[in-house]
Parts: C-alpha cells; structure tokens; sequence
C-alpha cells in the first residue's frame, strides 16, 4: 500500500527555506545531539591525558634532559635500547609481575571466599558489607604509611605479635631486607585490595538466579560439586573483568612501592624505575621511554589476557 | 510408585503463617493439581515437600519415609520451575545429565536416558545448544526432560507453563497430559490457571490463606463446588451470585429473588427465612424461557466471541452500576438484544447453586 503526505504538509515541506531545513537537520538529528553532549569530555580528554601522553611518546625519542628540555634532538630508539639493556629495568619488570601475579591471584581467591560468605543469609550481613571496605576506602599513602610503621623492626606491632607467638626468634626489618620486603608488600595489596575484589564478586554472586541454586539443591547434595560446576562458571564473566582490573592496577603499581620501601633498586618497580629515571636523574628521554614500554606491556597484556578468557564457542 | 503425606504441616516465614495445620494425602501414580489464588500457599506447600524450605511443624512423608530432615537431592523428587532454572552455562545435555552424575549411574544408563527424553520431548537437534540459545517453550521441554531423565518418585510442578503464551501454553498441557499417560507417575502440579487445574488433575486441591478449601476431581469440584470461594474460583467466567431469600412454604422450600419468579426447591428443611446467595454458572442459563427458572435483567454489554457471546446484565433488583453485581451469561452463537436492553432467561433449577451468608453450601434438591 501507498502512504501519501497529507497535502498541507507535504506543502510545507516543499515551502521550507534553506535555512529551516538545517535547522530542523540539527534539532532532530541524535547524532549532531550526541556529540554536542560528548564534547566537553573529548576535549578535556585530549589537553588532559591525550597531549601528555603524545608529549611521552615524542620524548622517548629525544635526548631530552629537564634543564635542556628545549634543546633536545632525535636519538631514533636509542632510549629504548638503554633501558632494555639495563638490568636494573628487568629487575623491576621481574618485580612487578611477581608483585601483580601474587597478589591479584591471593586477591581472587581471598575475595571470592569472602564475596561467598558475604553472600549467604545472616544478621548484620549489610554491616558486614560495609565493614569489609574499610582497607580499600583509606587512601593508599596513608595505608602504607600505617604499615610501615607496623612493620618498623623496633617498634613494629607485626614484630611484637610474631615474637608473642614464637614464630620468629628476634625482630625483622621486613621492608629492608629484600627476603621479605616483597612479601611484605604483597600482604599489604592484598589487605588492601581484597576487599575491591570481595565486592564485585559478590555483585556477579547476587546475579545468579536463585531458582538455579535450588534446582541444583534437587539434582546434587555435594556443595562442592555445585561450587565447581555451578558457581564458579556462572561466576567467569565477573572473575574476568575483576581480576583485569586489578591486574592493570597491579601492573602500574607506584604509591605502595614509593612509601614503604623508597627507590630501592632490588625492590623496585617499573614505574619506580620510570619515576626515577624521569625525576632524580632527570633524563627525560629515557624515563619516557621506560613509561612508553609499560604502556605498551601493559597493553599487551590486557589483550593477551582478554583473548585468553573469551567465551568458548562465541562467534567472531 | 509414591505417595505424598502431610500431616499437620504448618510453615511460618518470621511470624507469618503461610500454611497453618494442613493435612493432606497425594495418592501415587495420580496428578493432583494445587490450584488458588496467588498467596494462598500453594507453592510454599510445594517448596516444603522438595525440602527447599523446611516446614514449622508437621510431618511430610513420601513414599511412607519421614523426609523433613532430608535434603532436596535425597528426596526422590524432581522439579519443574516456573522459570525453568536451567543452568545457563550448560548445553542442553549437560543440564539433563548434571542430576544423573549425582545419582552414580554408569556412563551408558546416563546417555540411554538422555537420548530417551530427548525424543520424547524432541529436544534431539537441540542437544548440543545452551538455554539462550533455545525458546521459551523449548528451554521448558528442558526443564521437563531434566526432571524426566531423574524417574523421580514424585514429580513437583511449580507454574510450569505461566511463562509461556497463550497458544504455546495450551500445546504443553496437552504435552504433558500425553506425557503423563505413558509415565504413571506421582505428581503434584501448582497453579493459578483452572484450565490447566481442570484438564491435567486426577484430582484438585483447591487452597485458599494456606488451608484447604475441597479436594476432589475436576468434575466434582466443578459440578458440587463446597463453599462460595471454590463455586468462584473454578469455572470462567465466575458463577453469578444473586442475593435471595431461602424460606419454606409448605412442604418444599422457595428462593425469592428480585428479577424473576420465585422459584420451588426440595431445599432441608428451614424455619422461617434465611438470606442466601443464589448462584448460577453463566453456562447454565439459556434464551429457553420455557424453563422453570428464569431471571430478567438489562444488557450493558455483550462481548462476541464468535461460537459464543457474553452477555453481561444487570438483573431487575439489583444495583444498575458498574460491574459489581453484574451478570454473565454464556450464550451459544451471536446474540443481538433489543433497543431497550431487556432480556430474560431460563435456566435448570437443577443446576442452582445455594450458599449461606458465610459461604458454605447449603444442599437443596430440586
């Protein structure tokens, strides 16, 4: 079937200036409507984060120093080069990903047995909630400040507590001594940090269908069958997005490092190093050059691990 | 196969009492329907007898061993959720055989099952898809088939069908009627549906506020309906009630009502007068005046369905607004009324209903 305009319409149409035809284009147009809406942030975006991080990449390419900033001339990949021959970065590289691996795996683990117990059915449960945050809800200076004090070998109440229960004979400088300061730090993140991922996990725990659960209840009585079968892959999605979360918050760890153990080469970190590099030895080529290659591990492993953990069976 | 026995079952939520004393027998290889309106308890009975909530006082005993301690899996039950629970992350296959893991049957026992509901509920092709991956009424054929494969003693139903459309709905309950035949097993089907109640049920359990309002087959529920609610609740459109009056002239009784003439009944014997609720199912009236019963009444609507009309009236006598109070007739055919509205019918005093102010039937003979 034909649909005609009505003809008063159709007229109007027809009589339309120029003019009014572009206005109406942009009054009706959601396109036009959308990014009008989306400017304000794209442009903050790109002064903020975009020019800095363009200034990075041509940076890393130069010879610059802080005094000499202006004076600087293209080296090519020779920062590159310096960094990646310099046994201090894969020291720090080897820090890092220890770091990150350690903790964000006892993050996972710790939290998702807390989001479990969070989630189950008891009195004070939303105060429980609430209270389980506290670590995550300090700022992390003022978290690793504590901690440092905490772990100080003369004053130090982990000091006092282990020695109370005969678990070590005379007091250690946890933090000076490589042996232990990683571990230390570790303990500190994942204090921290577990609480984060308690929570998301536990969102992804509310999202599965109670109903599921019961008709579990009627097909097994193992709870630990229901919890490998049932649970943790209803759980996947959520696992997923927290723990590249965390990763990437691991990966970039600075403040943790910078408070309780300083510029300490053997318990450094990459950014340490880039920090380092950029602001005490003021070499601004090669420490731009260090930050471009954590962008890019960074990058690459998000994708690496985004691709690793992609549904099976879902289509392209 | 099983029978289902609750004795003295009561079930609180805090201070709530959902269910209060409830005695009730589910005989084996029958399909009893627990039909009510929503809250009367009928799922939460339901829930109780799959042990996913454990009953406040009382017992429950299937197949004559005390279950109240015993958990869900150990039951001997199956369920069909309303929403069917599937477990999402899993093929079809894999929902039908993660119960059957459970019950240690060997490796063939378990793909001779599956392969045996499969055709069944021709779910074949289907063996390899997740639930998302299916529709509505075929994710429901896998909740069927999951608590087939079990050969459960005791099959549980909870609103099985009340998420599918109409049409879909009607080819499941003819489904599961077939289904049903070829099994011979206990089952206990909730809903709020009457239809699925009357056309599945070897017998109905009519709930209403946790306790039992009758029981007995779909005919007799709906040919000798107890009290008020259940004439009410079963049938569609709900009986008419009229009020009337109940009083003895001589030897045999007499109704008074407003609309028509007074009508004799063989009623037990009463002194002096009663008022009484008379009712009538809109099916059992008829444009045949010639029958000894008749009402009058002015038309404000009448719905055309084609094989059939409602016809909805306001009888002489009775409040002339809204539909309170109105009557329904189901009339065979297109009926057309005149311009001033009035209509008059007949009906078989055999097919009166008669209810006391509190709702319970009074037995008449007419």
């Amino acid at each position: 079937m034909e649909t005609t305009l009505p003809n008063s319409i159709a007229q109007d149409i027809a009589r339309a200036s120029f003019g009014s035809r572009l206005w109406n284009f942009f009054r009706y147009s959601r396109v036009f409507w959308a990014w009008l809406f989306l400017a304000p942030t794209i442009v903050t975006l790109l002064i903020v984060a975009g020019r800095p991080l363009l200034g990075t990449f041509i940076l890393s390419f130069t010879d610059a120093q802080l005094l000499t900033l202006k004076e600087a001339s293209f080296v090519g990949l020779k920062n590159y080069i310096a960094v990646l021959s310099d046994p201090d970065w894969w020291i720090a590289v080897r820090n890092t990903v220890t770091f990150s691996t350690a903790s964000v795996v006892l993050e996972t683990v710790l939290g998702l047995a807390i989001a479990l117990v969070l989630n189950a059915e008891f009195r004070g449960r939303a105060l429980l909630r609430a209270a389980v945050l506290i670590p995550w809800a300090i700022p992390t200076v003022i978290s690793a400040k504590m901690w440092t004090w905490m772990y100080n070998d003369m004053y130090g109440v982990v000091n006092a507590a282990f020695l109370a229960f005969g678990w070590i004979d005379s007091p250690v400088a946890w933090l000076s001594s490589s042996d232990t300061a990683m571990a230390a730090l570790i303990a500190v993140d994942v204090w921290k940090t577990t609480p984060f991922m308690a929570l998301l996990i536990l969102a992804g725990l509310q999202l599965i269908s109670k109903d599921v659960y019961e008709a579990a209840r009627i097909d097994s009585d193992s709870k630990a069958r229901v919890f490998w079968s049932i649970t943790l892959p209803l759980l996947k999605p959520t696992i997923v997005v927290a723990v590249i979360f965390r990763a990437l918050d691991a990966l970039r760890v600075f403040d943790l490092f910078y408070v309780l153990t300083g510029n300490k080469v053997d318990t450094g970190t990459v950014t340490i190093y880039a920090r380092q590099r950029l602001m005490e030895f003021q070499e601004f080529g090669l420490g731009s050059a260090a930050s471009v290659l954590i962008f890019l591990f960074i990058g690459a492993f998000t994708l690496v691990y985004l691709w690793l953990s992609r549904p099976k069976g879902e289509q392209a | 196969m099983a029978s289902v026995v609750l004795q003295n079952v009561s079930k609180k939520f805090g201070k709530t009492e959902i269910i209060q004393g409830l005695n009730l027998v589910v005989e084996s290889n029958q399909l009893t329907v627990f039909v009510g309106p929503s809250g009367c308890g009928k799922s939460t009975i339901l829930r109780c007898i799959a042990g996913l909530e454990e009953v406040s006082a009382g017992e429950i005993r299937i197949d004559g061993q005390l279950v109240n301690d015993v958990p869900p899996f150990r039951r001997g039950i199956a369920m069909v959720f309303q929403s069917y629970a599937l477990y999402p992350h899993m093929t079809v296959y894999e929902n039908m055989r993660f119960g059957l893991i459970s019950l240690k049957l060997p490796k063939a026992e378990i793909e001779k099952r599956i392969a045996h509901a499969a055709e069944m509920l021709a779910l074949t092709p289907y063996l390899q898809r997740k639930p998302k991956q299916l529709s509505g009424g075929q994710r429901q054929r896998v909740a069927m088939g999951r608590a087939l494969v079990r050969q459960p003693k005791v099959f549980l139903f909870d609103e099985p069908l009340s998420n599918l459309d109409a049409a879909l709905r009607t080819r499941m309950r003819v489904e599961i009627a077939r289904l049903r035949k070829s099994l011979s097993a206990t089952a206990i089907y909730v809903t709020h549906d009457q239809v699925e109640a009357m056309t599945l049920a070897d017998k109905i359990v009519v709930l209403r506020g946790g306790k039992v309002e009758q029981e007995g087959t779909p005919l007799d529920i709906y040919h000798r309906p107890a009290n008020r609610f259940v004439a009410s609740f079963i049938g569609s459109p709900a009986m008419n009630f009229v009020p009337a009056r109940l009083k003895m002239v001589g030897p045999a009784g007499q109704i008074e009502f407003e609309s028509g003439s007074p009508l004799e009944v063989k009623a037990p014997t009463v002194s002096g007068q009663h008022e009484v609720e008379f009712g009538i199912r809109p099916e059992h009236v008829s444009l045949d005046t010639n029958l000894p019963g008749k009402l009058r009444g002015k038309v404000f609507a009448i719905e055309k369905l084609g094989d059939q009309s409602l016809v909805h009236m306001h009888l002489d006598g009775t409040p002339q607004k809204g539909m309170d109070g109105a009557f329904v007739a189901r009339l065979p055919g297109e009926i057309e009324v005149g311009s001033d509205g009035e209509l008059e019918l007949g009906f078989d005093p055999s097919r009166v209903h008669l209810f006391e102010t509190g709702g319970a039937v009074i037995p008449s003979h007419f």
